[in-house]
């Protein structure tokens, strides 16, 4: 649309265009917004790979009459390779481009200016790159699936020499994961490359946002759990993802350029081909590796416990328990997070003395797990629990995180995980901390702040039926798991074999597959009840349907560019809920004076 | 409402100890332990099992108990203070949050406790498993451990062992003080090769070396818990002492007792396939009489069959 000089209205210049106000926008809520969107899309991407996964996984020689365009050699059976590529892009879109995109990208973009009392981020630029710097990596992430030789399938770890080039100066890019893979290897590292590169600009901006433009008042201890964790993973984020960067760049070159950081001096052997001596170790990578990547498990999962620590004090109707020791937990598990990598390396061939000492590092990681979930409990207490459909799922979230974090203490056991690493437990176990946990607060988020997205709700009816759904099929899909790895059921391979087809057990495999499948399906009434939501949902013009404590909740709704018509002054913390003389609600915003004894101090 | 979802979330979790405490009766649990160590290794597991189950229904219990007290009721008055209706049994666990301070101190030091011995009763199992240093106490005095060098490939694992002779000799030289050749063994032109096919006896050590020339491997053996990544570049001793046996004098395999060696570690397309076997022998002249054929056949022209059917 074209607007020519002598209609424009004069004050024009002031309004961005379509252009600048949905797609390259500055406003901090439409890029929260934009993340969720691309999140929400690779979501299904990567849920139809893990359906191939688990369809290969009960069925393994069945013909699939829709494959059979892309498989013609196979007569669409899945084949070995293809399985490999599936898990691996699987894993690698759900970390990259689902989980950490919609934590810090949506929820961190749109609810840290709001939460804090802020007009926008403190580099409104900046926060634009950083989200159309995801689209050159989605470009390589997709790009891959095209590219001779199919996708990268070394694992969404990519251990060299299994990811690494293999082959001496000027000879090509090959990886020995499938014959011809070396293409698809390069776009996973350009993709992970570039996501970090976004997530990097993210956290500069969350970290400067929250340390410079809080509203009058909001003091660090006044702040949500929700802000918490968001600066603490931002924190994390810069300090962590440097080394990955390292990493990923270590292994392009090794790649691209003949060097050798992951090539021992011995070399290779493949075959009758000798790649010729090099000056590295291929361990190196999984230090490197895990020092960024142990530390992401909990930048997946520390703004999810943030939003569920705020969801559950909201609809308990109760302060929650034990805010600071809530924070101290999270900078406890965000400090010790830097000192365990090693857990990921037991049977490495790492110097087993520096596995005992990761191991007891490890374990003690449990116990700020452990007491955020006592005080999540506390909050319960005495409460009157609204189930709400993000209560619910934040009630999920606490009750599967805890079978999340206990599985945690098996493999973290050195000797114990001699028998469970690369077993089906692990697979279990990242499921139930990354599905059941991580993306339940997601969904809880979702919920939650959907009317001050879009002014309108989403349907509570549909909401609870998801709910219901999802936590049943989640456990139907993911609990047999840990059964299966106790049996010795290898993770990564394409085709269940030796112990597990005795006794039955593949019965559980096929189980878990149909169970999966459905809760897949499942996911379509998210997807119906979000979009039509949007557009027909029931509308919501209260600021603060949740009668909420947070600032959000005191913007208009939705809110419009710069966040608060009345500059929000903040008098105390988040977590006033209780009885408050003369007062009719149970609830007492953040800008509202107290007056008498606040809930918080009485218990 | 509220009584419904707490319902829902008490069955899920009853369900899921129900699992565990089923699955090993109707055999879907881990494989026998044949080794020194995996009874250890087994009994840790079952500690932390029953550790971890314990807080598992104690928190969920809670929870549930919890969420069905506190439900909301339409006749509470906003900011009226829930009376709960918690069932007798559970009131004196959840009252303990009556008293902030003392709870908060008393459910971080506890568990920090319980983790802490946890971890440290870890620490022996795995040092005499893993440390190099307490290898030598698993090998008496006199007698040297069977020896064999394991070579990983895509997709095979390709053993090497020491010729009937130079076993003879190896057995002794724990003896000859400073000469201990099995803490090596380098190649000799008679070594005997076989594919896929790793050979012990019952209740001797047996010491792997281990290497891989291409990717990373997993050396696995489920009923020893043996797991250990082959590196490149590196070579990696790994040992362990079977307790029972699983072949016959003629080296057949007794029926069910079919013992594998899978790669435990992503190795590429054919990383499923990798598959090998382990054959432990009831007495050493056994595995001598194993030996002797394989060496009469490598001297013969003849490979063993599995080495032909690896290589096509
Ligand atoms: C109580 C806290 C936790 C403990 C003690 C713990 C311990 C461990 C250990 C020891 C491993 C390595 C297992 C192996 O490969 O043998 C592991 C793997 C993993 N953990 Fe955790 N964990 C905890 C919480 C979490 C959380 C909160 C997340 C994520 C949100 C997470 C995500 C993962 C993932 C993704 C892997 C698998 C990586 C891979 O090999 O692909 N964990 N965990
Ligand atoms: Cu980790
Ligand atoms: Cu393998």
């Amino acid at each position: 649309m074209s607007v020519s000089p002598s209609t424009a209205p004069a004050h024009a210049h002031h309004e961005p265009g379509f252009l600048g106000k949905y797609v390259f926008s500055q406003d901090h809520k439409i890029i929260g917004i934009q993340f969720l969107f691309t999140s929400l899309i690779f979501l299904g991407i990567g849920g139809i790979l893990a359906l191939l996964v688990r369809i290969k996984l009960a069925w393994p020689m069945a013909e699939i009459p829709i494959l059979r365009d892309y498989f013609p050699d196979n007569a669409g059976v899945i084949s070995d390779t293809a399985y490999n590529m599936f898990f691996t892009m699987h894993a690698t879109i759900m970390i990259f481009f689902v989980i950490i995109p919609f934590l810090t990208g949506a929820f961190g973009n749109y609810c840290i200016p709001l939460m804090i009392g802020a007009d926008d981020m403190a580099f409104p630029k900046l926060n634009m790159l950083s989200y159309w710097f995801m689209w050159p990596a989605i470009g390589f992430a997709v790009a891959g699936f095209f590219v001779p030789g199919g996708h990268a399938g070394a694992g969404w770890t990519s251990y060299p020499t299994l990811a690494s080039g293999s082959l001496g100066v000027g000879q090509g890019i090959e990886s020995p994961a499938f014959p011809g893979s070396g293409w698809g290897q390069f776009c996973w590292l350009m993709a992970a490359l570039l996501v970090g590169v976004s997530s990097m600009m993210g956290s500069v901006n969350y970290i400067t946002t929250i340390i410079n433009m809080r509203a009058p008042g909001m003091t660090l201890f006044r702040m949500p759990m929700t802000i918490w964790a968001m600066f603490i993973t931002a924190i994390l984020q810069a300090f962590a993802l440097p080394v990955l960067t390292v990493a990923l760049v270590f292994q392009l070159m090794d790649k691209t350029m003949g060097s050798t950081f992951f090539l021992p001096p011995s070399g290779l052997d493949f075959g009758n081909y000798h790649s010729g001596p090099g000056g590295g170790q291929p361990l190196l990578w999984q230090h490197l590796f895990w020092f960024y990547s142990h530390p992401a498990v909990y930048i997946m999962i520390l703004p999810a416990m943030g939003i569920v620590s705020d969801i559950l004090s909201t609809f308990a109707r109760r302060p929650l328990f034990g805010y600071r020791a809530m924070i101290y937990s999270i900078a406890g598990i965000a400090g010790l997070g830097f000192i365990v990598w090693g857990h990921h390396m037991f049977q490495s061939g790492m110097d087993p003395r520096l596995g005992t000492g990761f191991m007891v590092a490890t374990i003690m990681i449990a116990l700020p797990s452990a007491v955020k979930t006592f005080n999540w409990l506390g909050t319960l207490f005495r409460g009157n629990l609204q189930f709400t459909t993000p209560m619910l799922f934040s009630l999920g979230f606490v009750s599967l995180f805890i079978i999340g974090g206990l599985s945690g203490i098996f493999m973290a056991a050195t000797p114990v995980d001699i028998k469970i690493h690369d077993t089906y437990f692990i697979v279990a176990h990242i499921h139930y901390v990354l599905f059941t946990s991580s993306l339940f607060g997601i969904f809880a988020g979702i919920y939650y702040w959907f009317p001050k997205m879009f002014g309108r709700f989403m349907s509570d009816k549909w909401g609870k039926v998801h709910f219901f759904l999802t936590f049943v099929l989640g456990n139907f899909t993911f609990f047999p798991m840990h059964i299966l790895g106790v049996a010795e059921m290898r993770r990564r391979i394409s085709t269940p074999q030796g112990t597990i087809l005795e006794g039955g057990l593949q019965n559980l495999n096929i189980f878990v597959s149909i169970s999966a499948i459905a809760l897949g399906l499942v996911q379509i009434i998210f997807l119906i009840n979000f979009l039509g939501s949007i557009f027909f949902g029931k509308r919501c013009t209260e600021r603060n349907p949740w009668k909420s404590n947070t600032l959000e909740w005191s913007a208009p709704t939705p809110p419009g560019h710069g966040n608060f018509d009345i500059p929000p002054v903040v008098y105390h913390g988040p977590y006033e809920y209780g009885n408050f003389e003369g007062k009719a609600d149970d609830n007492l915003m953040q800008t509202e004076k107290a007056v008498g004894v606040l809930p918080s101090q009485t218990h | 409402m509220g009584k419904f979802w707490s319902f829902l979330f008490g069955i899920t979790m009853v369900a899921c100890v129900g699992l565990f405490v089923a699955a090993p009766f109707v055999g879907w649990w881990m494989v026998e332990p044949h080794s020194l160590h995996a009874s250890r290794v087994d009994n840790l597991f079952y500690i932390i099992l029953v550790v971890t189950g314990i807080f598992f229904i104690l928190t969920e219990g809670v929870l549930v108990a919890l969420m069905w007290a506190y439900r909301g009721t339409p006749d509470l008055k906003a900011g009226d203070i829930h009376k709960g209706e918690l069932p007798g049994f559970i009131r004196p666990l959840a009252n303990v949050f009556n008293t902030p301070h003392k709870i908060e101190i008393a459910w971080t030091l506890v568990p920090a406790a319980i983790l802490l011995y946890l971890g440290m009763a870890q620490i022996s199992t795995w040092a005499d498993i893993k440390y190099l240093s307490r290898m030598e106490k698993q090998i008496k005095d006199g007698e040297s451990p069977i020896v064999c060098d394991v070579s990983a490939r895509q997709f095979e694992w390709r053993v090497r062992y020491p010729n009937s002779a130079r076993l003879k000799e190896m057995q002794t030289i724990k003896a000859n003080a400073g000469k201990r050749d099995w803490e090596k063994f380098s190649p000799h032109y008679d070594d005997v090769h076989v594919v896929n096919e790793v050979h012990a006896v019952k209740n001797k050590p047996v010491l792997v070396h281990l290497s891989t020339r291409d990717v990373i491997h997993s050396f696995n053996l489920p009923h020893m818990r043996v797991k250990q990544d082959a590196l490149p570049g590196k070579m990696i001793p790994v040992w362990f002492t079977p307790i029972s046996s699983n072949v016959d004098k003629e080296g057949k395999e007794l029926p069910g007792k079919i013992w594998e060696l899978p790669c435990a570690e992503l190795c590429g397309w054919g990383h499923v396939r990798m598959v090998g076997r382990l054959y432990v022998h009831e007495t050493m002249d056994d595995y001598q009489a194993w030996l002797a054929g394989v060496e009469k056949q490598q001297r013969n022209g003849t490979s063993p069959p599995q080495a032909v059917a690896a290589n096509q």
